[in-house]
C-alpha cells in the first residue's frame, strides 16, 4: 500500500537523472576530442611551419654559397692567387650541405623531390662548370680560363637555378598556407563545439540538479508517510497489548470463580448427587479448565506476533534436549523411544524457538499416547540452498492429508477434544513464530501411522 | 502444639475472598484471618488506624495482597509496608490474577517475599493456599511482634 506509488516514479525520475548524466558525459567526450584534434593539428602545423622555414633558410643558403663558389672561381681566375679558392672550397662544401640537407626536409613530398632533382642537376652542372674554369686557369693559365668564361651559357643557367628555386619556395609557402587556412578551420569548428557544448552541459546540469532535488523532496515525503504509519502501528500495538492483557485478567476472573464455587458445590452437595448430575457439575469444570487454557493460548499467540524479535545464536541441540527433560513429567509411566539426531546452531529467538519446539514435541507426546511403544524421532534433513529444514516425527494418531491446510490454522482441530485434549493454537503458533523468522513450516501426515511436521529456517539470518 | 497466627488478606472481589477463604479452611486456618477490602483499609489495618484504632496490638504473620483494588493498590501497600520500620519484616505474599512482568518486577524491586498467580483451576488454587497458609502462618518463624492467636485445632 505504502510501497504502490513509489516503484514507477522512482524509476522514471532515476532514469531522466541518469540520461542527464550520460548526456553531459557524452558532451564532456566530444568536446573533448574535439579539442584534442584540433591542439593535435595546431602542433602539427607549427612543425610544418618550422619545417617551412628551414626549408627556405636552406634554399636562400643554397644560392648565396653557389654565388660565392661563382665569386672565388672568378677572383682565381682574375688573379691566379690561391687565397681566392678558399671560399670556393668552402662554399661547394657548404653546397652539399645544403642539398643533403634539402633532401631530409622535403621527404615525403613526391612534387618537390622531383623539384629537388632537377635542381639537384643544375647545381652539379654549374659546379662543375666551376671547377672545370679552375683547372684551365691552373693548368692553361688567364687567356684561355678568360676566354671559357665568356664563352660559357653562365647566365642562363644561374637563372633557371633561380627560377627552379623559385618555384620551390613558392610550393612551399603554398603548402604552408594551406596547412594554415586548414588549422584555422578546425579551430572555428572546435570554438563552436566547445561553446555549443559548454551551453548545453551549463543547461542540463542545472536541470538533473531540479530533478535530483524533486525526487529527494519525493522521498522526503514518503518518509514521513512510512513515519507516521510507523506511529500508527505502534500505537495500534500498544493498544491491542493493553486490550489483550485486560481481556486474560477480566476473564480470568469469573471463570476462576465459576470454578471456585463449582468444586465447592461439588463439596458441599456432592455425595447427596445423583451421578448424572455430578457428571454435569465436572464438565462445568472441565469446560472452566479448558477456556482458561485457550485464553493463555490466545495471549501467548497475539504476543508472539507482536514481540521484538531477538537475533542470537541458538544451541538447536541442547534446546531440544532442554525441552524432552521438562516434558519427561508428562511421559513417566509411558513407553517412549526418543531418537534425536545432532542439531545444529542457528540464529533466531530463543524464547520463540523453544515455543516451537514444546509445541511440536508436546504434540507427538500428546498424539502417541494410545500407542503402546511411541517413536518420536528428531532432526533435520537436506533442504534448499541456503536454508535448514528441521522436522519431528512420530507414530502417533496422524490425520488425513486432505486437511493438511488446516493444520496450521488459529483454531483448527483434526481430533476432538475428548479424543486429545488441546485448543488448536499450538500449531498456529509454531506457523507464525517460524514465518517471522523467514522459514516455512509444512506437514505429513498417515492417519493412526503417524505426522511429520517440517519446519525450514534460514542459515544467514 | 503448634500455634496459628494471624493472616491479613486483602481483596476486594468478595468471590475471590470467599474462595480463598474456603482454601484456608481445608486447613483450619480461616479463623484467624482479618479480611479488607482495599489497599487503604489494608494500611488503617497495619498502622492501627481509623476503625482499627482499638485492634489488639501485634503484626499479623503474613500478609496476603491482591494487586488491583480500589482507592489504594498493593504494590502501594507493599511499598509504604517496606517503608516503614515496624512493618518492614512482616512476610508479603501477592496473591493476584495479574501475571504481568511489570507487576512482577515491581513487586520483586519492592521486597516481596512471594508472587502467587491466583489460577484458574480451584483445586489448583486451594493447593497453593493451602502451602501459604501452612507455611506462612504455622511453620515460618514470625518476626518478633507477630500476633500469636489461638492454637491450632485439627479437624477431628
Amino acid at each position: 500500500m505504502l510501497q504502490a506509488g513509489l516503484p514507477t516514479q522512482k524509476r522514471d525520475l532515476e532514469q531522466k537523472i541518469w540520461l542527464g548524466f550520460g548526456l553531459a558525459l557524452l558532451l564532456l567526450g566530444v568536446i573533448g576530442a574535439f579539442s584534442y584534434r584540433s591542439t593535435v593539428q595546431f602542433l602539427e602545423t607549427s612543425e610544418a611551419a618550422v619545417k617551412s622555414r628551414e626549408t627556405l633558410e636552406e634554399m636562400s643558403k643554397l644560392l648565396i654559397d653557389l654565388l660565392n663558389a661563382e665569386t672565388g672561381q672568378r677572383g682565381y681566375i682574375l688573379t691566379g692567387e690561391a687565397r681566392y679558392l678558399e671560399p670556393y672550397y668552402t662554399a661547394v662544401n657548404e653546397i652539399d650541405r645544403h642539398r643533403k640537407s634539402l633532401r631530409g626536409l622535403l621527404r615525403g613530398d613526391v612534387r618537390q623531390q622531383e623539384r629537388l632533382n632537377a635542381l639537384e642537376s643544375l647545381v652539379s652542372q654549374r659546379l662543375d662548370d666551376l671547377r672545370q674554369r679552375v683547372r684551365l686557369r691552373q693548368e692553361k693559365g688567364f687567356e684561355v680560363a678568360a676566354s671559357a668564361v665568356r664563352q660559357g651559357q653562365e647566365k642562363e643557367l644561374m637563372d633557371e637555378i633561380r627560377r627552379s628555386l623559385g618555384e620551390m619556395e613558392g610550393e612551399g609557402y603554398v603548402l604552408l598556407e594551406r596547412r594554415n587556412q586548414a588549422t584555422r578551420e578546425d579551430a572555428t569548428r572546435t570554438l563552436v563545439v566547445i561553446v555549443a557544448g559548454g551551453l548545453l552541459a551549463l543547461f542540463l546540469i542545472p536541470l538533473a540538479a531540479i530533478l535530483i532535488k524533486r525526487d529527494i523532496a519525493n522521498r522526503r515525503l514518503l518518509e514521513e508517510e512510512l513515519r507516521k504509519r510507523n506511529s500508527l502501528v505502534e500505537s495500534i500495538n500498544k493498544e491491542l497489548e493493553a486490550f489483550s492483557y485486560s481481556v486474560s485478567h477480566d476473564l480470568r476472573s469469573p471463570l476462576r470463580h465459576i470454578d471456585g464455587f463449582t468444586q465447592l458445590l461439588q463439596k458441599g452437595i456432592g455425595s447427596s448427587l445423583e451421578p448424572k448430575n455430578l457428571r454435569y457439575l465436572n464438565i462445568i469444570s472441565d469446560s472452566v479448565k479448558q477456556m482458561g487454557r485457550l485464553i493463555d493460548d490466545l495471549l501467548v499467540f497475539s504476543r508472539m506476533g507482536r514481540n521484538e524479535m531477538q537475533k542470537t545464536v541458538v544451541d538447536m541441540g541442547r534446546m531440544v534436549n532442554d525441552v524432552i527433560n521438562e516434558m519427561k513429567p508428562d511421559v513417566q509411566g509411558r513407553n517412549v523411544i526418543w531418537n534425536v539426531m545432532k542439531l545444529p546452531e542457528i540464529k533466531g529467538d530463543p524464547g520463540m524457538l523453544k515455543l516451537v519446539w514444546a509445541n511440536l514435541i508436546g504434540n507427538a507426546i500428546k498424539y502417541t499416547k494410545l500407542k503402546a511403544e511411541a517413536q518420536i524421532e528428531i532432526g533435520t534433513m537436506n533442504g534448499k540452498a541456503d536454508e535448514i529444514v528441521f522436522f519431528v516425527r512420530d507414530n502417533g494418531a496422524g490425520f488425513d492429508m486432505q486437511y493438511v491446510e488446516k493444520l496450521f490454522g488459529v483454531f483448527q482441530r483434526l481430533h476432538s477434544a475428548e479424543e486429545f485434549e488441546g485448543t488448536g493454537i499450538g500449531l498456529a503458533n509454531v506457523k507464525r513464530i517460524i514465518l517471522r523468522h523467514g522459514g516455512r513450516a509444512w506437514a505429513q501426515g498417515k492417519v493412526n501411522e503417524g505426522a511429520s511436521i517440517f519446519f525450514s529456517l534460514p542459515t544467514g539470518c | 502444639m503448634p500455634e496459628v497466627k494471624s493472616i491479613l488478606l486483602a481483596d476486594d472481589s468478595v468471590k475471590d475472598v470467599e474462595l480463598t477463604l474456603a482454601a484456608l479452611e481445608e486447613y483450619n486456618l480461616a479463623n484467624e484471618v482479618v479480611v479488607v477490602q482495599d489497599g487503604a483499609e489494608a494500611l488503617d489495618y497495619l498502622f492501627t488506624k481509623g476503625k482499627y484504632e482499638s485492634r489488639a496490638q501485634g503484626n499479623p504473620a503474613v500478609v496476603l495482597l491482591d494487586i488491583k483494588m480500589p482507592k489504594v493498590d498493593g504494590l502501594e501497600v507493599l511499598r509504604r509496608m517496606k517503608d516503614e520500620a515496624s512493618l518492614r519484616s512482616i512476610p508479603v505474599v501477592m496473591l493476584t490474577s495479574s501475571r504481568e512482568e511489570s507487576d512482577l518486577v515491581r513487586s520483586y524491586q519492592l521486597g516481596v517475599n512471594a508472587y502467587v498467580v491466583k489460577p484458574v483451576n480451584f483445586q489448583d488454587f486451594i493447593d497453593a493456599v493451602k502451602e501459604l497458609g501452612v507455611f506462612w502462618a504455622i511453620i515460618n518463624e514470625p518476626p518478633p511482634g507477630s500476633i500469636r492467636k489461638g492454637i491450632l485445632k485439627t479437624k477431628d
